[in-house]
């Protein structure tokens, strides 16, 4: 087969016979990069292999230049996306971290690309596949096309330092510079394993195997870790142990919260295919990162969140209970909001009555609900004696009743346990004359002792007030 | 966002798209929340209804500005062209028929096109219905989507304010967010003469002669 297959390569064409499959793919347009890939075909004929070693030679020669620990699972690996000054320590970086670990091959050739671009999620997302798919059986289906944009590219260089930061939270300090550079890569190894990890967790589902790939996700992790701490002290890089070390403190609080913070970094835009990040900096900033960010950006430390919420839309739940670092990363137009003092405009105020009702207007002859709530008769506690009705809807807590009583005010009793009555409510808006209210209760002694409350605390002419003392509210609150 | 003729407001706001077959019951439930009101009639919604909605929460006011948009095709208006810079969503089916939950799987994908990774929330509306068709363990889409669900009804206002609590949540990214009362300011001193009140008598009698609207005795639980 692979004989006949190379004969028909001069020609260009393929033959009839020669179907395409996985492992040769585009056979026919691009023989010298599927030769050299998959390293199955090797019998083509002396001169054809004659004409294109000249090929073959240019293309060793980038190879060494760019360390490049498994090709075949990874192939972005030959794209240095390092700034020209600092391009070379983190070469050897990685050439080092190669040596050390080869028994992670996999996660370097992911660590490569994250610290590279850490930013291009879908892009990160396709090498998490690739590595997946070696790892265990459970596939992403993203592979299809894994072009890196040169543009997105630079880009993602640019801000390099700060996705690094945000993709890993435990790295302090994100400079490029060689040492740096170095236990960012080694970190990045550690968490994207854990990473990867927690993606087939969480794309796994909720099964029992879930958990069981996340202790091994656990494991992996202490595995990296500790070989990263080997690494810093052979290679006696202060950084990298300050680094390890951090890595290394929250793992006796739970290796479960490392998994979640690592989560964080990458998870949403594993999610939805749609990256936060380029939301947040790309065209439509002001929308992306009220989103994005502010979820990203705010929360710290809530555990209370946790797995119950999904990450429906903002992508990184874990992520955003487990980073303060992630938090700062990125501008938001949705600025975190603060607790605030809540005032009910109550305060002055003390409810002579609560009852549980439903508020109707008369509005063009009929009567139209207004809401369900519980509504309060309040009479002022500052010696006004003013008093009032005020009802807040149930679940949304909407004003819907804000009324002054009145001298005149007339009660009128209905069917149902209704009461009807005319009143100013300035809880509706765009009405300033009289709505004709009703309240309906459970039952008809509430009505009576609406009414009750209603005669007794309805303002006397001021005149009046002084000398009829059962009417007044201090002494009316027994 | 906000339509040019809306007045901005300087507290966050947020535009929400609410979606789903038609006689789902979104207008309802958004006029629930505006008014109070449970508006049993149907008309059918022409191209999108723009609503401010309100809420207090214990981080301050936010506002959503709802896109209330038409369900029946035949009124679609600009359908998606109503989504662009949507920053949340509500997805709106009816459990009494089952289509329309049927119909969810192509809203949200719709939804998505235009609107990515934003927060939605899938609702199952009119849950006081005896002999729903689509009963809550069916009700499976949004585990696949990572969405919240929330069985609500309209018309009970059970769960009513959930959706736009989970919103809220979501997008100030705080999940401790929650409804607080809103201010009820001391109401304007108004003089109510007897001539005023007097003129009100007619309505007031017309009034109390109209038996209330009896068909939520179940108010009270």
């Amino acid at each position: 087969m692979g004989d006949a297959e190379n004969n028909f390569q001069p020609s260009k064409k393929r033959a009839a016979g020669v179907q395409l499959s996985r492992d040769n793919p585009d056979l026919d347009d691009n023989e010298d990069t599927s030769e050299q890939e998959s390293g199955t075909f090797k019998r083509a004929s002396d001169e054809v292999l004659a004409t294109r070693r000249i090929v073959r030679v240019r293309r060793q020669q980038t190879t060494p230049t760019t360390p490049d620990p498994s090709p075949a699972s990874n192939l972005f690996a030959a794209i240095r996306l390092v700034p020209p000054a600092s391009s070379a320590p983190p070469v050897e970086a990685v050439a080092c971290s190669g040596k050390s670990k080869e028994s992670e091959q996999i996660d370097e050739s992911k660590s490569e690309n994250k610290v590279d671009e850490p930013k291009s999620e879908s892009f990160a997302e396709e090498e998490n596949t690739v590595v997946n798919d070696e790892n265990a059986k459970q596939s992403e289906s993203k592979v299809d096309d894994p072009k890196p944009e040169p543009n997105a590219q630079k880009d993602k260089n640019v801000v390099n330092d700060e996705n690094a930061k945000q993709s890993e939270s435990k790295v302090d300090d994100p400079k490029p510079e060689p040492n740096a550079q170095k236990d960012e890569t080694d970190n990045v190894s550690e968490l994207d394993t854990a990473k990867s990890m927690v993606d087939k967790v969480a794309e796994g589902g909720n099964s029992g195997d879930g958990v069981k790939e996340a202790t091994t996700a656990d494991n992996s992790v202490t595995e990296a870790r500790k070989q990263a701490e080997e690494e810093g002290n052979d290679e006696e890089k202060q950084n990298a142990e300050a680094t390890a070390e951090k890595n290394a403190e929250p793992a006796p609080f739970s290796s479960f919260r490392q998994l979640s913070s690592t989560q964080n970094a990458f998870s949403g835009f594993a999610g939805t295919g749609f990256s936060g990040t380029s939301f947040s900096f790309g065209s439509i900033p002001k929308d992306g990162s009220s989103l994005g960010s502010s979820t990203f950006g705010l929360k710290s430390d809530q555990p209370t969140f946790g797995f119950g919420v999904s990450n429906n839309g903002n992508s990184s739940i874990f992520g955003s209970s487990g980073d303060n670092k992630a938090s700062k990363s990125e501008g938001s137009k949705f600025p975190p909001m603060q607790e605030v003092p809540v005032e009910t405009g109550e305060e002055n105020e003390k409810a002579v009555l609560t009852a549980d009702s439903v508020l109707f207007e008369y509005i063009d002859g009929a009567w139209k609900e207004r809401g369900k709530g519980e509504l309060k008769v309040n009479v002022s506690t500052t010696g006004t004696g003013k008093a009032r009705l005020v009802m807040r809807a149930r679940g949304n807590y909407r004003l819907i009743l804000n009324a002054s009583l009145f001298p005149d005010m007339k009660l009128t009793n209905m069917d149902k346990k209704g009461i009807t009555f005319a009143c100013v409510n300035s809880a509706s808006e765009g009405k300033d004359g009289l709505s004709t209210i009703a309240l309906k209760f459970k039952d008809a002694s509430i009505v009576e002792d609406f009414r009750a409350a209603v005669m007794e605390h309805k303002a006397k002419p001021p005149v009046v007030a002084l000398k009829t003392p059962e009417n007044s509210p201090k002494a009316s609150d027994e | 966002m906000a339509l040019p003729n809306q007045q901005t407001v300087d507290y966050p706001s947020f535009k929400l798209v609410i979606v789903g077959d038609g006689g789902t019951g979104k207008t309802t439930f958004v006029k629930r929340h505006l008014t109070g009101e449970f508006e049993k009639k149907y008309e059918p919604t022409i191209g999108v209804e723009v609503h401010p909605l309100d809420f207090f929460t214990n981080c301050g006011k936010i506002r959503f500005y709802c896109w209330d948009t038409a369900g029946q095709e035949k009124f679609g208006g600009l359908r998606d062209g109503y989504y662009i810079h949507g920053q949340c969503a509500i997805i709106m089916f009816d459990v009494t028929a089952r289509l329309t939950y049927k119909n969810v799987p192509t809203w949200h994908r719709d939804l998505c096109r235009v609107c990515e990774n934003i927060p939605i929330v899938l609702c199952g509306n009119k849950v006081d219905v005896k002999n729903r068709q689509v009963k809550a363990k069916q009700v499976t889409f949004h585990r696949k989507k990572n969405l919240q669900y929330y069985e609500i009804s309209a018309k009970s206002n059970y769960n009513f304010e959930k959706p736009f609590l989970y919103l809220a949540r979501k997008l100030a990214g705080d999940p401790n967010l929650h409804f607080v009362e809103s201010p009820a300011l001391a109401p304007p001193e108004v003089q109510i003469d007897l001539a005023a009140q007097q003129q009100h008598e007619a309505e007031l009698a017309a009034a109390a002669s109209q038996p209330l609207p009896d068909d939520d005795d179940e108010a009270f639980d």
